[in-house]
């Protein structure tokens, strides 16, 4: 509640004109979307987005920054109802004003930046990794998947309150955080467009359970401070080599399903698995090309699996290798082409794992500009075992510095149990027009 | 015969191995069909998407090399003289003096303002009775005095001008005729590529214009090179639906089918989509010729297809229980090979022309043609086998009826029978063919004239005879007198070598006239002398002459003679006209000037240099006949190569050709009996029926080799199978390229008329030597001594000529590097120029286009100069869209270490690395690349070769010009520039001004720096103004808030900085 109170403020003045009052800059975007299923035939968003973003200069280093996100859609189809959010830490969650507006503060921190250091202290976003819409690396933020991965990742990753701080020493860049907010991946209600259905991230069952189910809220964390996340980065130069080092000790921000046998009854209950996190990540460029990766090794990662009703289900567990390369290529005029692979090994089988032991995709991303104001995005995403995928087209149109629109098209296909065949369904054209000020 | 071909070396992967590895691709394709289907749509909209940003170049100029000499010094005639491709406006009466009248001198004044108010005009360079003086004199003065005075024109005033015109021989024939029946308007264009928009523009206005008895038209270069590129430009627009409403008759007569038009179509779209999008993501211009290019694809492309459906309905009529995926199967399996052997053919004809053609445009369109044949062959076998795995299998009934035998089979039976039967007879008649057409390739005429380009009577065509036959013509050739001094000029004895030259060059046939400032000297001495025309000579004393000028400078306009002279006196300009732009006439003209002025000017102390519209177009035609010889020469030798290797014989590769060559000499026997001229347009034939031509030929063999060696037939049974299969695609593929070229003789334009009378014969006589050729010389050789295999060895050494001819495209030269000591030390002084070790400073960067919208942004930038590298941040702080972007770089004085680049994005919330090679890309939407911010007003030694261009003033002050040239074609092509050339202030070695030419030896942009001051004992610019040229854009830098007193440390520009903001 006293976050939306928050945000409130901030709102509050933002909607005062932007400009420099004293040290205090404020801007904001007010951004329209309208968004129609093309299966079904039927709108599914009509949202209107007010994001304030400030900027208080305290001194030549200390600011204050932040930003918060006021949103309301007419038709209530991407987050049906009032959500519980019962993954998000009540230090962070949004005010709802019915069901369809909310009000949230995304960002709000205490910035040191010297010139050897930086320091941050409030909510915020810490990202990781080098990858274009494949997280690998990029795990430190939880998201919220309301409109699956369509939305911006600067605006569907959950900030979270944090101490960060960042020195360089040696031509390195030596990072640590410490995360004390419990908020997790966050999934649409049922009934949602995007409500997450493929077999992996739901309880699933290899045979029907013959007593009635009950499914358990969530099992949270509830120590801030032994159940506290944290991480360390090194970075650098090595040559010509980006290069980075990682280290976290988090929680897996998707739950796992425990699946117990009672005497008259099945539960099932959400619950977080600890981890630790080792990985790394490159990038170099050799002419016109780019080549960047990361790559995770997770101990002991929660593997989904299907549940068998009668008998006990004990939670699966297996190290698991993530990697990801990526070739950019800008040696057409104005034109980006980038290609990435993606690749999870869990180095243990396990029957009835709902994923496979190895799983792969691809994307492509192709992107042209014409004459500075316009921009064409095309983006395809293939998943190999599951032979599904998902299609995005993109044209941008810059107005003016302030003002701009884009049409938009997203196609998912494939079978209905992959991770973007599960939308299927929710084939979309939308419309944007922002303004910023 | 079957054993020695089976243990052949060259058989160790048997056809049966290959025939089942082509099984498992097809397979493989038609069981994701959707996917690839979507692929190929993605495809299309992915490559379509970069079409609207072609750039086009259909201008004349574009045919010439960019480093040719002859063009160069064009370019710097136009710099010095500011003198460009005029359009011609004439204004003509009936009978002697007929102009000097009050209505149409009054008429020259109100069209002279009106044409110098209109777009792409340059107001200053408008030249007429009106803008001219007259310069006559009495004992005591001299006078300059307009030549059509203010206000109404009177019958008195209009004698007054009369006599002064008469009165001043460089008018005569150049401005006004000898009698007075006519006169110009001439307009300097500003923009070549849009003279045609402006040709129509003056000719619009004109209309109705002229007063009675009067007549007005409109010509000149600019006009008749603008108006043919937007003509052709038109007509190939109107013409290319013509062509695909022929091609969907074509497939629809040949199958029937909704797929088999759909299908091909979708091909089609795909092959020119992919072409022309990567031609336009290239940046490489649409030329003239490559109006061409569009029918050739969409022939390819079809005939795949046809060949495709051809298999595909025969399979399905064989197994029509079988599913449409198992039929497609079949069907590509078994057509795949022709195909990759007709494309790859085809693709190494046109390479052949590409790397021997010397003109820009015909190597392009040749490259661009290769892209579009293997396009077309990637799609045919993979879009379209997926596509027709997804169809329902359906009968083709039209395949059927021609099964029982239509009229078309059954010429075709004969024709085959008689070529079997009568082998020694069709190779006879072929043989006296060949020999006709080489007796006629002797008579082949390489001749051209741009003006033969319009249809008798187009006003164009009116107006140019007009002027070449009153005036001194409309065609000029421009000599360059360059003096070792300035001043140089002034010397008597170089002005009477002048005079000689223009004596001599009017002493030539078609050179009806010259200018040059010794006229005007003459004139003005004269002048001095009360008139007396025994003074109308050069004195002999250089003071004289020195001063004649300044009292001139005195009375009349300082840029009365700046197309002749440059300020310093030290470079002056001839201009011949001459009454004809018959390259033949012309070439002979500019041989004999040549020579001339190797002999008159060839001391240090002045030299001349040929250029103009004449010494062009000799330049860059005379090669023609010879390139083009060699070209084909060399296409033709690849395809035998390649032909021979897939075929597995030297024979057989031979025997492909015959029948391409054998209709090429056709066809130049009969350009040379009618007298049609080899020139670049119809030129372009060859190389099309070539490459085109020679697949007949090819599908035709390597069926024959395929059932004669694979199935054991005969060479009788193997033909009669190839006529229920290929010979019907065959023909529907001829008549699919037939009629599509033959659209082209519908142009309005008698070049592409001529150009596509002379493919669609050459196509058709290919198409006939395959059908009627090839079987005589099958059945008179045996089908064992054509396909006796190669051996290994001779089949590596073929491939290795094959590669190394390749590579010869591939591999760049490198950039004609020119360099003097003077120029490397002034680049030097440039770049050791001391600069602050640590820089803090406020960027805002005004953007405008061409519509005067302005875009502002702020940055703050910081920069540290460490022993053996620069670190840069730039880090915007408005507006609000771009917060917080940031870019850092860091440079490397060792040029042998490659610079690093990153980009922070605040909407992904991490820095990415960005290729150091974008170096040549512009910053930010502005108009310096990111060399340029790199740079900060210094030129890298490594990348730049420099040389001393002489002096300009700019604002009153003179600055040594220092020249530079990309040291490579690969750094050319990096930074995007051919050529600068900077104006540098020798006090404190800072650009003050520096000039930019693109890739293509276009004007790009200029640099400005203006407000130079020192700052903590540093030479800094407070404002750099960039404007492009090209695209009217312009962006302004003012830097303020500079620190050089910060204190930065080297270490600290990492990416966790960059992130952090500044």
């Amino acid at each position: 509640m006293w976050q939306a109170v928050l945000a409130g403020g901030a709102l509050f003045v933002a909607a005062a004109p932007a400009g420099n009052a004293q040290d205090l800059d404020v801007s904001a975007t007010i951004e329209s979307r309208y968004a129609f299923g093309t299966q079904s035939g039927n709108s599914q968003s009509a949202e209107l987005e007010f994001r304030p973003v400030w900027e208080l200069t305290l001194s030549d280093q200390w600011s204050f920054q932040g930003d918060a996100r006021l949103r309301t859609d007419a038709f209530d189809k991407l987050e049906v109802g009032r959500p519980r959010q019962g993954v998000v830490d009540p230090l962070t969650q949004r005010g709802f004003i019915g069901q369809t507006t909310e009000i949230e503060l995304r960002e709000a921190f205490f910035q040191y930046a010297g010139d050897m250091t930086t320091v941050r202290l409030g909510k915020q976003q810490i990202v990781w990794g080098r990858a274009d819409g494949i997280k690998v690396l990029d795990i430190v933020n939880p998201q919220s998947f309301r409109e699956f991965i369509l939305d911006d990742f600067d605006q569907s990753r959950t900030p979270l309150w944090s101490a960060f701080v960042e020195h360089t020493a040696f031509g390195l860049d030596f990072q640590g955080f410490w995360l004390f907010d419990q908020t997790f991946n966050e999934a649409p209600p049922s009934g949602s467009i995007f409500e997450i259905t493929a077999p992996e991230f739901v309880p699933t069952f290899l045979s029907p359970p013959s007593v009635p189910l009950l499914f358990n809220d969530i099992e949270r964390p509830n120590d801030r401070f032994g159940d506290s996340e944290f991480g360390l980065q090194v970075s650098g130069l090595i040559g010509n080599w980006d290069f980075s080092l990682n280290y976290l000790h988090t929680f897996e921000d998707t739950p796992f399903f425990n699946f117990e046998v009672l005497p008259s009854q099945r539960t099932i209950t959400p619950r977080l698995n600890r981890v630790n996190v080792l990985g790394g990540s490159f990038a170099n460029s050799w002419g016109d090309i780019t080549l960047r990766g990361e790559a995770t090794y997770t101990f002991n990662e929660d593997i989904p699996f299907g549940f068998q009703a009668g008998v006990i289900n004990e939670p699966v567990e297996a190290d698991v290798v993530k990697y990801v390369l990526g070739v950019d290529y800008v040696g057409i005029p104005d034109t980006f082409i980038s290609a990435q692979f993606f690749q999870q090994i869990k180095r243990t089988k396990f029957p009835n794992a709902l994923v496979p032991g190895v799983e792969e995709f691809t994307t492509l991303l192709v992107r042209h500009d014409f004459d500075d104001d316009w921009m064409l995005d095309l983006r395809w995403y293939a998943n190999h075992d599951s032979n599904d995928g998902l299609i995005r087209t993109h044209v941008m149109h810059q107005i003016s510095d302030q003002m701009k629109a884009s049409l938009g098209g997203d196609f998912f296909y494939g079978a209905k149990t992959g991770v973007f065949g599960q939308f299927n369904e929710a084939d979309r054209v939308s419309i944007t027009i922002s303004y910023v000020y | 015969m079957q054993d020695q071909y089976q243990n052949s070396d060259l058989n160790r992967l048997n056809i049966s191995d290959l025939v089942s590895i082509s099984e498992i691709y097809f397979r493989f394709i038609t069981k994701f069909p959707r996917v690839v289907v979507a692929l190929g749509i993605l495809f299309i909209i992915g490559t379509g998407a970069f079409i609207p940003s072609l750039v086009k170049d259909t201008t004349i100029d574009a045919f010439i090399d960019p480093d040719n000499a002859a063009i160069q010094y064009r370019d710097r005639v136009k710099e010095l003289f500011g003198l460009k491709d005029p359009i011609i406006i004439v204004i003509a009466g009936e009978g002697e003096n007929a102009i000097y009248a009050p209505a149409p001198l009054e008429l020259v004044r109100e069209l002279t303002e009106a044409i110098a108010a209109m777009d792409n005009v340059d107001p200053d360079k408008v030249i007429s009775l009106a803008t001219e003086t007259s310069i006559r004199g009495t004992e005591t003065d001299l006078f300059v005095d307009p030549l059509i005075p203010e206000g109404r024109v009177t019958l008195e005033m209009a004698d007054i001008t009369r006599q002064q015109v008469t009165s001043m021989p460089l008018y005569l024939g150049n401005l006004v005729t000898d009698d007075g029946s006519a006169t110009l308007i001439v307009a300097e264009v500003l923009e070549q590529r849009i003279a045609g928009k402006t040709y129509e523009a003056i000719l619009a206005h004109v209309e109705g214009f002229a007063p009675q008895d009067y007549s007005l038209h409109v010509a000149g270069g600019a006009a008749v090179d603008g108006y043919l590129a937007a003509y052709i430009d038109t007509d190939s627009r109107i013409l290319m639906p013509f062509v695909l409403v022929i091609i969907i008759a074509m497939l629809f007569v040949a199958f029937r089918t909704p797929r088999s038009v759909g299908l091909p179509l979708f091909i089609v779209i795909g092959t020119a989509s992919g072409t022309i999008g990567v031609m336009a993501a290239l940046g490489i211009p649409y030329f003239a010729i490559t109006s061409a290019l569009p029918i050739i694809l969409v022939g390819i492309s079809v005939a795949d297809s046809i060949h495709v459906l051809t298999y595909y309905y025969n399979e399905q009529k064989a197994h029509p229980e079988d599913s449409s995926r198992e039929i497609t199967i079949r069907a590509c399996s078994h057509v795949w090979r022709p195909l990759v052997l007709t494309s790859v053919t085809t693709a190494i004809g046109f390479l052949g022309i590409a790397v021997t053609s010397v003109m820009p445009p015909m190597m392009w369109f040749s490259v661009f043609a290769v892209i579009g044949v293997m396009t077309a062959l990637v799609l045919t076998l993979t879009v379209l086998p997926a596509a027709l795995s997804l169809c329902k299998p359906q009968l083709c009934k039209a395949m059927s009826e021609d099964r029982r035998g239509g009229f078309v089979a059954k010429i075709l039976d004969f024709v085959t029978e008689l070529a079997i039967d009568k082998p020694l007879l069709i190779n006879s008649a072929a043989a006296v063919l060949i020999i006709i057409g080489a007796i006629g390739v002797s008579n082949l005429t390489v001749e051209r004239e741009a003006i033969n380009n319009f249809r008798d009577g187009e006003p164009i065509r009116i107006a140019d005879a007009l002027i070449n036959e009153r005036f001194d013509g409309a065609t000029y050739l421009d000599v360059v007198i360059e003096t070792r001094d300035e001043g140089g000029l002034y010397e008597p004895e170089t002005l009477r070598k002048i005079e000689a030259l223009q004596s001599y060059l009017e002493s030539l046939r078609i050179v009806q006239g010259s200018v040059s400032i010794v006229d005007y000297l003459k004139q003005l001495n004269k002048s001095i002398n009360a008139d007396d025309q025994a003074y109308y000579r050069v004195p002999d004393n250089r003071s004289l002459i020195e001063q004649l000028f300044l009292v001139h400078s005195a009375t009349g306009d300082p840029t009365d003679f700046e197309e002749e002279v440059d300020s310093t006196f030290q470079i002056a300009l001839v201009r011949a006209r001459m009454n004809t732009g018959l390259f033949s006439e012309v070439s002979e003209t500019v041989q004999a000037v040549e020579s001339y002025v190797a002999e008159e000017f060839s001391s240090d102390e002045v030299r001349a240099t040929l250029s103009g519209r004449a010494a062009l177009d000799h330049n860059w035609l005379s090669p023609l006949k010879e390139n083009h010889f060699a070209s084909l020469g060399v296409s033709i030798f690849l395809i035998w190569i390649a032909a021979s290797l897939l075929l597995r014989s030297w024979i057989a590769g031979i025997i492909t050709l015959l029948p391409v060559v054998v209709a090429i000499l056709m066809i130049y026997a009969v350009m040379g009996a009618m007298g049609i001229w080899l020139e670049p347009a119809t030129s372009m034939f060859a190389p099309i029926a070539i490459g085109v031509g020679v697949d007949f030929s090819i599908h035709t063999i390597e069926r024959v080799r395929y059932y004669t060696r694979k199935e054991g037939m005969n060479f009788r049974e193997a033909m009669a199978h190839i006529s229920t299969t290929s010979r019907r695609a065959l023909f529907y593929n001829f008549a699919a390229i037939f009629f599509g070229f033959g659209v082209l003789l519908t142009s309005e334009l008698p070049t592409i008329n001529r150009f596509g009378g002379l493919t669609t014969v050459a196509l058709a006589t290919s198409y006939g030597m395959a059908l009627i050729v090839l079987p005589a010389l099958i059945s008179a050789l045996g089908t064992d001594r054509i396909f006796k295999p190669m051996k290994v060895r001779t089949v590596a050494t073929a491939a290795g000529l094959l590669l190394a001819v390749g590579s010869v495209f591939i591999v760049s030269n490198a950039g004609i590097a020119q360099e003097t000591d003077e120029g490397r030390a002034l680049g030097e002084r440039i770049a050791a120029r001391p600069e602050a070790e640590n820089v803090d400073q406020t960027i805002e960067m005004v953007m405008t286009d061409r519509r005067g919208r302005t875009k502002e942004r702020t940055a703050r930038m910081l920069r540290k100069v460490g022993e053996d590298q620069r670190r840069t941040i730039i880090a915007f702080s408005k507006p609000a869209n771009i917060k917080n972007t940031a870019f850092m770089t860091h440079d490397y004085n060792d040029a042998a270490k490659s610079d690093n680049q990153w980009l922070y994005l605040p909407a992904l919330r991490r820095s990415r690395r960005i290729s150091a090679s974008d170096r040549g890309d512009y910053f930010l939407g502005t108009d310096f690349t990111y060399e340029d911010i790199k740079d900060s007003t210094k030129f890298s030694l490594t990348d730049y070769q420099f040389a001393v261009d002489g002096t300009e003033e700019i604002e009153g002050i003179a600055y040594p010009i220092l020249s530079l040239t990309p040291a490579s074609d690969d750094v050319a092509k990096e930074l995007g520039y051919s050529k600068v050339r900077v104006a540098v202030d020798e006090v404190n070695a800072m650009p003050v001004r520096a000039e930019y030419w693109d890739a293509a030896g276009n004007k790009l942009k200029t640099i400005s720096s203006n407000d130079r001051v020192v700052v903590d004992g540093f030479w800094t610019v407070n404002t750099i103004i960039a404007t492009n040229h090209k695209t009217g854009h312009m962006t302004q830098f003012n830097i303020s808030d500079i620190d050089y007193s910060v204190s930065l440390e080297l270490s600290s520009f990492t990416e966790r900085k960059l992130k952090a903001g500044l």
